[in-house]
């Protein structure tokens, strides 16, 4: 049974229709990358499924329940986690405030040893815990963005372009990491513009273009897609 | 200039609050003239409005624009359950203060659909609407008459009808609130609040029930403004409609953003600059002519105007002392080590 399973899902802005009738699932373990250009409706997937932008029609079911009617909140605390687009950490919060917010839907316990776990994974920020936010590099807020999102100790980690803005050796060691949380037992729904390096780490792939699933399949496979290449790896 | 006095106010924060309580306290035994007196009481009161409202836009990022509507509200309980209800002062402040509690939940949950200036403007709507209400409910409110012979505050049988005593008090319930707000903040929902000022989507994401947590902030909010209308009407011992206008909300708005969103002593420097500033001027008047108290309402403009181009987010706002003290007390520290590996 898959983990993720969403169900001809539509979402619009207004009159604007961002996601037109989408199915894909996500089994447990994996990783999965949507892929396509800006606009195709990768955010807009992402933010619906996490439930901060409401769905026009459709299902989504999570680990067997049907989550399409929760509030936000509620889905998160089944398990699913978001670290937004644009690496949205709150800049005035400290890093360690920031984790503290992450993990708001669990115990004290789960929150020491979840603060634990992050800064083994990202030991810079441990360094860098008293400080607030918005002060730390795009790379590590790009870090504090990820660790503060398996806070909750998600069943399924949703990334929304990690990579952006980043220098390649930082983009390098975030899909480094990407993977090793992946190992660790969490499920990850990734979506990225940079499609190659995305591919490389994913189990399975989906190409999504003007809110349409037009091509699905292994990542491997897609990597080397004649039309996904021409489209999203530059012709190479 | 104002660098170093925040550095120094971080470095010293402890001793400066005991210093600045201990005048507070000490206050109205040296100073024994009435009037003084009495302004000090008003800066105590507008002390905790300005707190109430910062608990809501400083730390929420909620605009309200009808603070005097819980403010009227508190007053108006307490007048009606003391003179008509028959209540005693501690029950009737609890009560009042259950009741602006219970006004300030009923006005969020339909509003807070709306965001942004739009609710803002529904919270002036909401202050004139109780203003209108109070005015014309002659039966409870006795109408533009106001209510009369509301009994000074009594605490266990005893009753406080002395000024000083009635200073006191307020400085009883501005400690309480202070505490309460400090608190508050740096809890689990205060955390909450701030992130939901900082930024609503991400907060959702967290699993923070953003709706809620508004309603929770408006219906604080409400409470300790009503706190203040209970105080205020058992001090002047009388109420009317026009005390709770959009003048009064905007005087409060005034104070807290002059003061520092999101900072507990800018609320309460706020307050104080606002109250004493007519008064000194009034006072300059008897020195150099009337007409700086009519200029008054310019001074004002500009303190606005030069706010707003200087320190947008007020005096004491958007800084935290324990973060400067922390920065500063790492920054010395570095400057040892590198004294020592010089040496």
């Amino acid at each position: 049974m898959a983990l993720l399973e969403i169900r001809d899902m539509h979402t619009s802005y207004g009159n604007i229709k961002a996601v037109k009738g989408i199915s894909f699932e996500v089994d447990q373990g994996e990783i999965v990358t949507l892929i396509g250009s800006n606009g195709a409706g990768k955010s807009t997937t992402l933010n619906t499924i996490v439930g901060t932008v409401p769905i026009a029609s459709g299902e989504i079911w999570f680990n067997g329940a049907n989550i399409t009617k929760l509030p936000c909140h509620e889905r998160v605390a089944l398990g699913i986690a978001l670290s937004p687009e644009g690496r949205q950490v709150f800049p005035e919060f400290s890093v360690e405030a920031n984790l503290r917010m992450g993990a708001y839907t669990m115990s004290k316990s789960e929150l020491a040893e979840g603060q634990e776990q992050a800064y083994t994974l990202f030991p810079i920020l441990k360094e860098r815990r008293r400080q607030a936010a918005g002060t730390l590099s795009g790379g590590e807020q790009q870090m504090l963005a990820v660790a503060r999102a398996l806070m909750c100790k998600p069943k399924l980690l949703m990334l929304d372009e990690p990579s952006l803005g980043l220098a390649p050796l930082i983009v390098a060691e975030i899909f480094k990491l990407i993977r090793r949380i992946n190992e660790m037992g969490t499920t990850i729904l990734l979506v990225e513009q940079n499609a190659r390096m995305a591919l490389r780490i994913s189990n399975r792939g989906y190409v999504l273009e003007t809110g349409n699933i037009v091509l699905s399949g292994k990542g491997s496979d897609l990597a080397v897609d004649e039309k996904v290449r021409a489209a999203y790896l530059g012709g190479l | 200039m104002f660098r170093k006095a925040i550095n120094f106010w971080a470095k010293h924060q402890i001793l400066i609050t005991a210093i600045f309580f201990a005048v507070v306290l000490v206050y109205p035994l040296v100073l024994e003239s009435y009037y003084l007196r009495n302004v000090a009481i008003q800066c105590l009161l507008y002390s905790i409005l300005s707190l109430a409202l910062n608990l809501i836009m400083g730390y929420t990022g909620i605009v309200v624009l009808g603070m005097a509507a819980f403010y009227g509200i508190g007053a108006y309980s307490l007048a009606i359950l003391t003179t008509k209800a028959g209540f005693s002062f501690l029950p009737a402040l609890v009560c009042s203060v259950i009741i602006t509690f219970i006004a300030g939940a009923l006005l969020a949950l339909p509003t807070l659909r709306i965001q942004g200036n739009y609710l803002a403007i529904v919270t002036l709507g909401f202050c004139e609407i109780m203003r209108i209400v109070e005015l014309n409910w002659v039966s409870l409110t006795n109408g533009p008459f106001g209510i009369k012979q509301i009994p000074a505050p009594s605490l266990f049988g005893f009753t406080l009808s002395q000024p000083v005593q009635k200073y006191y008090l307020a400085v009883v319930l501005l400690a309480i609130v202070v505490l309460l707000m400090h608190n508050v903040i740096n809890s689990r929902s205060g955390r909450a609040w701030k992130s939901i000022k900082s930024d609503p989507i991400a907060a959702q994401a967290m699993g923070i029930n953003v709706f809620r947590y508004k309603v929770f902030a408006f219906a604080i909010c409400a409470a300790i403004a009503g706190l203040a209308g209970v105080y205020y009407a058992s001090y002047i011992g009388y109420v009317d409609s026009t005390t709770f206008n959009y003048n009064q909300s905007i005087q409060i708005l005034s104070m807290t953003i002059m003061g520092g969103l999101g900072s507990i002593p800018g609320s309460i420097f706020g307050a104080i600059f606002f109250v004493i500033l007519p008064e000194f001027l009034r006072w300059l008047g008897t020195f150099c002519g009337e007409w700086i108290v009519e200029w008054r309402q310019i001074l004002y403009g500009l303190i606005l105007v030069l706010m707003i181009m200087f320190k947008s987010d007020g005096i004491l706002g958007g800084f935290d002392l324990r973060q400067i003290h922390l920065y500063n007390r790492l920054q010395e520290k570095n400057a040892a080590a590198e004294e020592g590996q010089k040496k």
